[in-house]
């Protein structure tokens, strides 16, 4: 790509970080803080992702395991582990990653949409995929990551009803 | 409309005009050096004498001490005001022990002349207030005008007394600093900030108390907290044992000025329920026309004061409670004369403090609860049974069960498909609780009490499997240590102990909450008796931590509501802990033991 057309194209800025692996990525613009692990209090009647609530200076501020909610297995927390504090609206919540990676501006014209990956890989929560020679970047959606259970359950059914309404 | 007279609400014309001016003007060598307070009263004076009034000047000057001091004497001001006004003055001397000569003199001045009397405070009675004084002074005018802004503020008997015993308005000058006044403190352009600084919080309060109800945003900047923190903060950074004492003090003070500060926030918070109140006469008006009854509406205590938390919520469950009484409870006008009762219905709302809640009762003198319509309702919608024997308590229960409604014919009121058991559930969400009290023919009382705050609680701090949890105090009975034969199993895996006469379902705290580790041997643990909506439960804990203040904190504004749980706080150690809600949480351990 050369200079001009970088110059032209729309980039947006994403907050990496790994998890099992594999590097992700948040819009920016929805990220409020990083801060490093500590425990938080755990809360009842809520799925095991949701790991507790922290004290953000005086918001009860609920948080995430990304590993348990891509269904992946957590062994533990060390001195790399993050939680990075987005926004969705007016609402805050902290998601837990391994590690924050850098910074990385995606120009909007190289984001492609998510293939179809079957069952094999969970795709609900991801808006889009960026490519950087070797480097692929998984951007997540994180409204979506943080919706109430029976909202996911509605958009579970959504689609097919869809399809119904489309072969009549 | 202003809420003070002008020179235009008095008669002028040919009157003696007792004109309160601030003379006190400074002094050098006999020669004013500043006239300014003088200039401004001139516009008033101008005004008298144009009318063919005559304007006798009254003012302090100095500080006399309430004794003829000649140094004092405002003869040395006369020319001064003649400059001003461009018109000399006549001086009238007095004691004011006796008026009659100074009297004399005024009659005798032709109408349209200024004058000015001798400095008020050559009589002690000045700076107290003292009637016989206000009233020699009121012999001398036929009306009065203040027009001494500068010394209003101050109750003496030329300002307040004298005000009293003549028609009094307002001078020019005074007109223009109360209208400005008005432009700030009456109708202000919102948003409205007030910034109070100092050092003492206890001697703000009163201030405080009056602004909050004015302004959108109250800064108040504590000196006491900024003095201990910059002390505490001095012994951190070079710290020796032999600074531990100061610590120490320093640690005490903050906590003093910190508890001292939380009050008077929570005390600022606090309104009087009368704005709740307020909106009833009209609720009420509209009720009888609509439904052709007759109500006096009757109101008490209007001025018990509640937090604003709980003012916002108050309202909806009153209203309810009132169409309730209008249209279920009192009887139409015919109905009452033929039951020998006074034509007009009595709806009266109560307010009061009792203890740590707020009472508030909703009363009428109708017909109470009907029985036997009541019973028969509840054995048609099976929520009892026929023949059962029930308690005047058990009777009254029934109709905040859900879905009861036993008019015939739901009205477009009461009859909305909200039932008294959503005011219930309402009311017990605010952590309070609505009872009735009825008697047939006679009326029915509701009652709904409530905390006097939602944003803070008292709360019992329990461990259960290495996690924390508050437990509201006002719902606690008492807690106790059970040993294994104490429990009994109840078919269906529900336990129950023996508290008081009484067997009460045991609730494990562990298994509601679904924590790990916890204890899970009744005769480990500790057992708290709560009560919620009306029945006792006991909760299983491992260790009760102690007592604290909580201030809550929402789940909901960043997550959403779980139940079992009303809300979090900030532990000391800036950890989060959980609020047990008690009646959600019986609620979610009947549904995990019917799963």
């Amino acid at each position: 790509m050369s200079r001009d057309e970088q110059q032209t194209t729309r980039v947006q800025q994403q907050l990496t970080f790994t998890l099992a692996g594999e590097e992700y990525g948040i819009d920016i613009l929805a990220v409020r803080e990083i801060r490093a692990w500590s425990r938080v209090t755990r809360i009842p009647q809520t799925p095991d992702y949701v790991l507790g609530v922290l004290n953000l200076r005086g918001a009860i501020v609920p948080v995430m395991d990304l590993r348990l909610r891509f269904g992946l297995t957590r062994e533990g927390y060390d001195g790399a582990t993050v939680t990075v504090v987005v926004a969705v609206g007016e609402r805050l919540y902290g998601v837990v990653a391994d590690a924050v990676a850098d910074v990385f501006d995606a120009p909007e014209d190289r984001i492609k949409p998510v293939p179809e990956l079957g069952a094999v890989v969970d795709t609900r929560f991801l808006k889009g995929l960026v490519g950087d020679g070797e480097r692929m970047i998984m951007l997540l959606d994180v409204e979506r990551l943080m919706r109430p259970e029976d909202a996911e359950a509605l958009d579970a059914v959504l689609p097919d009803a869809a399809e119904v309404a489309a072969a009549a | 409309m202003r809420a003070f007279k002008t020179l235009e609400d008095l008669d002028l014309g040919k009157q003696r005009v007792l004109l309160r001016a601030d003379l006190n003007v400074p002094v050098e060598g006999g020669k004013v050096t500043d006239a300014t307070r003088i200039e401004r009263i001139v516009p008033t004076i101008r005004e008298i004498i144009k009318h063919d009034g005559k304007a006798i000047l009254i003012s302090h000057f100095g500080r006399p001490k309430g004794k003829v001091d000649k140094q004092f004497s405002l003869e040395q001001i006369v020319p001064a005001v003649a400059e001003a006004a461009g018109h000399p003055p006549g001086f009238i001397d007095t004691d004011w022990v006796d008026v009659e000569r100074a009297k004399r003199a005024i009659d005798s001045a032709p109408d349209g002349s200024i004058l000015v009397l001798e400095n008020t405070r050559f009589h002690a009675g000045e700076e107290e207030n003292d009637a016989a004084l206000a009233a020699r002074m009121a012999s001398l005018g036929d009306v009065y005008v203040n027009d001494a802004f500068s010394a209003a503020h101050r109750a003496h008997a030329s300002t307040e007394g004298l005000a009293r015993l003549l028609p009094a308005a307002a001078g020019l000058a005074m007109q223009a600093e109360l209208e400005a006044l008005e432009k700030g403190l009456g109708q202000p352009q919102r948003p409205v900030i007030a910034l109070v600084g100092g050092a003492k919080v206890s001697t703000k309060i009163e201030l405080l108390e009056h602004l909050i109800t004015k302004v959108d945003a109250l800064i108040n900047m504590v000196g006491e907290l900024v003095i201990t923190q910059s002390m505490l903060g001095d012994i951190g950074e070079h710290f020796g044992m032999e600074r531990l004492m100061q610590l120490r003090e320093g640690l005490a003070q903050l906590d003093r000025t910190t508890r001292e500060l939380q009050e008077s926030v929570m005390r600022i918070r606090m309104l009087p329920i009368a704005a709740v109140f307020n909106r009833f006469p009209r609720v009420v008006r509209d009720l009888e026309h609509k439904l052709g009854k007759r109500v006096k509406l009757e109101l008490h205590g209007e001025s018990t004061e509640v937090d604003k938390t709980v003012l916002e919520k108050i309202g909806d469950p009153m209203v309810h409670l009132v169409r309730n009484a209008i249209d279920h409870g009192l009887e139409s006008p015919g109905d009452r004369i033929a039951a020998g009762k006074p034509e007009v219905g009595v709806l009266r709302l109560d307010a009061r403090h009792e203890g740590g809640n707020v009472v508030v009762e909703v009363s009428d003198d109708g017909t109470g609860l009907r029985r036997e319509r009541i019973v028969e309702k509840a054995v048609q919608r099976g929520l009892a049974q026929p023949g059962q024997e029930l308690g005047d308590e058990e009777v009254a229960e029934l109709i905040f069960q859900a879905g009861f409604s036993t008019n015939a014919e739901a009205t477009d009121l009461s009859g909305r498909g909200v039932g008294m058991d959503v005011v219930r559930r309402n009311v017990s969400d605010l952590g309070g609780s609505v009872s009735v009290r009825s008697r047939e023919g006679k009326g029915s009382t509701f009652t709904i009490v409530l905390p006097l705050t939602l944003a803070i609680i008292e709360g019992l701090t329990t461990e259960v499997g290495g996690e924390r949890y508050i437990v509201p105090l006002v719902s606690i009975v008492e807690s106790l240590q059970l040993k294994a034969p104490d429990v009994r199993h109840v078919a269906g895996g529900g336990e129950l102990f023996h508290f008081r006469e009484d067997w009460l379902p045991l609730v494990r705290l562990h298994d509601a909450f679904g924590c790990a580790d916890a204890v899970t041997r009744v005769e480990q643990g500790i057992v708290i008796v709560v009560e919620a909506g009306g029945r006792r439960v006991g909760l299983l804990v491992d260790a009760l931590l102690g007592q604290q203040q909580a201030v809550i904190k929402s789940l909901e504004s960043h997550y959403r509501r779980i139940e079992g749980i009303s809300g979090a706080t900030i532990a000391s150690d800036g950890s989060v802990a959980l609020i047990v809600d008690v009646d959600g949480v019986v609620r979610v351990a009947g549904r995990r033991r019917a799963a």
